[in-house]
């Protein structure tokens, strides 16, 4: 285990902290400030020890206490629910400064971000009181845990089961590749009920809950991935979030809309990362007696990472505002920026692990760390084929009116199974 | 907040549709989830236009395929919500 150093000192290899990245977003001075504060904290707590984390492939406890202790944790509960209550907007930018710096800490903010939110809008009275003080705290870490051997982007595939008994319900199955898996908490399950399938919370020492570390992913390494087995876990009835059958598809959307919204922003960081490492090498490292940002065909490299990562980012903050004035196009804007920030933050790492040469190949170079976090960002919450298939249909739907007939099931989005 | 009554509530429900559904009439009792108009996506946004057109809180027992399947379930749906909390009787 790795402890970070006292604040205001720096014992890794990273480079020094940017200037928050502030032009063009026209944010209120609150975000201003918050968008300073997460600036250096991810400065302080994160950047220097990314690489590290990502080699020894842990998260240490300290930085997810300090994730805790700063609030960001809590970022989605309300203040007077026990959260730091953020808008949206500010939320994103805290998910742009932490994927800035690591995205093995920024899953952990988006996994847990989801269950927090899952729990906040559509669990029962009982499970907001047990679950949501200590998941605003971050005293209890959350972790998503949809997707099976057999059951991905496709939630028909779903085979984890769900039985009601006298006192509540059992559940019975294996969930892949769980984001924190190694150390959650509480697990947010879906399982197939009688009545269809539905979402429980499930502490991780019920018993028959046992989690297997997975090792040498290909991103997102530090993230702590691990399979989850459920081997008849009895929860009681107030483990249920939402309602069973229809009602999953709102529980479902909702996180993975959270999710969506926070991956998009972790990019939109990643993508921030890339353009600045690809411009300090470019600046410094000479080839035929000039520096490599005076070659016209690295300058195009640097220009399509900066313009992609700008555009980006700029769809981050459409939707951003979007949901924090509750607008229902909120829905389609993340899907969008997500996709976008995601395409633009693996070819950016790509053009920068081009820029920085065999130097951006090697073991000890924050940019092939990059690339490999990069190729995460279009696989997790909606692959980059499914939010095509979703933003076509949905462009089609609105501009072109409703095309009869069943919907393909590529196209249902990720929960759809409840129709 | 828009207007309580239940026509205007009607008309302002199968106005948000046909926004979403390029201007298409849809029918009042047209199921929105069966005939391939909408994913289940669609229900996230329809639930925040509810909220905040009607000044509702959708909850978790509120999450039934009857309550948003159609122009008329959600004109009933709204109904019973602002009835249940003391809203003006409908006309």
């Amino acid at each position: 285990m790795t402890a970070p150093g006292p604040p205001g000192t720096r014992n890794g290899s990273g480079p020094a902290a940017p200037a928050p990245w502030t032009e063009g977003l026209e944010l209120t001075g609150e975000q201003r400030a918050a968008q300073a504060g997460f600036a250096d904290f991810a400065a302080r707590v994160v950047a220097p020890y990314a690489d590290r984390w990502d080699r020894e492939e842990r998260l240490p406890g300290e930085v997810v206490r300090a994730l805790a202790d700063s609030g960001h944790l809590g970022a989605v509960v309300p203040a007077d629910q026990g959260g730091s209550g953020l808008d949206a907007v500010t939320f994103g930018l805290l998910n742009e400064a932490l994927g800035h710096a690591c995205s093995s800490v920024r899953s952990l903010l988006t996994v847990h971000s989801m269950v927090a939110r899952a729990v906040l809008r559509w669990g029962s009275r009982a499970l907001r009181d047990r679950w949501l003080p200590a998941l605003a705290r971050g005293t209890a870490v959350g972790a998503f845990a949809l997707t099976e051997p057999e059951a991905g982007s496709d939630v028909a595939g779903l085979r984890a089961t769900a039985e009601e008994t006298s006192g509540g319900y059992r559940l019975t199955g294996g969930k892949r590749w769980i984001t924190c898996g190694q150390f959650a908490d509480v697990f947010l399950v879906f399982a197939r009920c009688p009545g269809g399938p539905a979402a429980f919370l499930v502490e991780r020492d019920t018993p028959g809950c046992t989690v297997e570390p997975v090792t040498g992913m290909l991103g997102t390494r530090a993230a702590m991935t691990g399979h989850v087995d459920l081997d008849g876990c009895e929860v009681p009835a107030e483990a249920l979030v939402g309602r069973v059958g229809f009602g999953l598809n709102a529980v479902a959307a909702d996180a993975l809309e959270t999710g969506r919204y926070s991956v998009a922003w972790g990019s939109a960081g990643l993508g921030r990362a890339c353009v600045e490492a690809a411009a300090r090498h470019a600046a410094t490292r000479r080839q035929f007696d000039r520096p490599l940002a005076q070659h016209q065909l690295v300058q195009r490299l640097l220009t399509e990472m900066a313009v992609g990562t700008g555009a980006a980012r700029l769809m981050c903050l459409r939707a951003g505002r979007l949901l924090g004035s509750r607008d229902p196009q909120a829905v389609e804007a993340v899907w969008a920026a997500k996709y976008a920030a995601a395409r633009s933050a693996f070819r950016a790492a790509a053009d920068a692990v081009q820029v920085h040469g065999a130097h951006g190949c090697g073991p000890d170079s924050p940019v092939q760390r990059l690339l490999r976090d990069a190729k995460v960002m279009e696989i997790i919450e909606g692959t980059t084929e499914i939010q095509q298939t979703v933003i076509a249909q949905s462009v089609v739907r609105e501009l072109a009116g409703p095309a009869k007939g069943p919907v393909p099931s590529e196209n249902r989005g990720a929960h759809d199974d409840a129709r | 907040m828009t207007d309580t009554s239940q026509p205007q509530a009607r008309e302002s429900i199968r106005e948000f549709l046909g926004r979403h559904l390029s201007g298409y009439d849809i029918g009042d009792d047209e199921n929105l989830f069966e005939t391939g108009y909408v994913n289940s996506l669609f229900l996230l946004q329809l639930v925040v236009f509810v909220e905040e057109t009607f000044g509702l809180e959708v909850e978790d027992g509120d999450l039934r395929r009857e309550n948003f399947c159609s122009v008329s379930a959600l004109t009933g749906f709204v109904a019973g919500k602002q009835a249940a909390a003391g809203a003006p009787p409908q006309p």
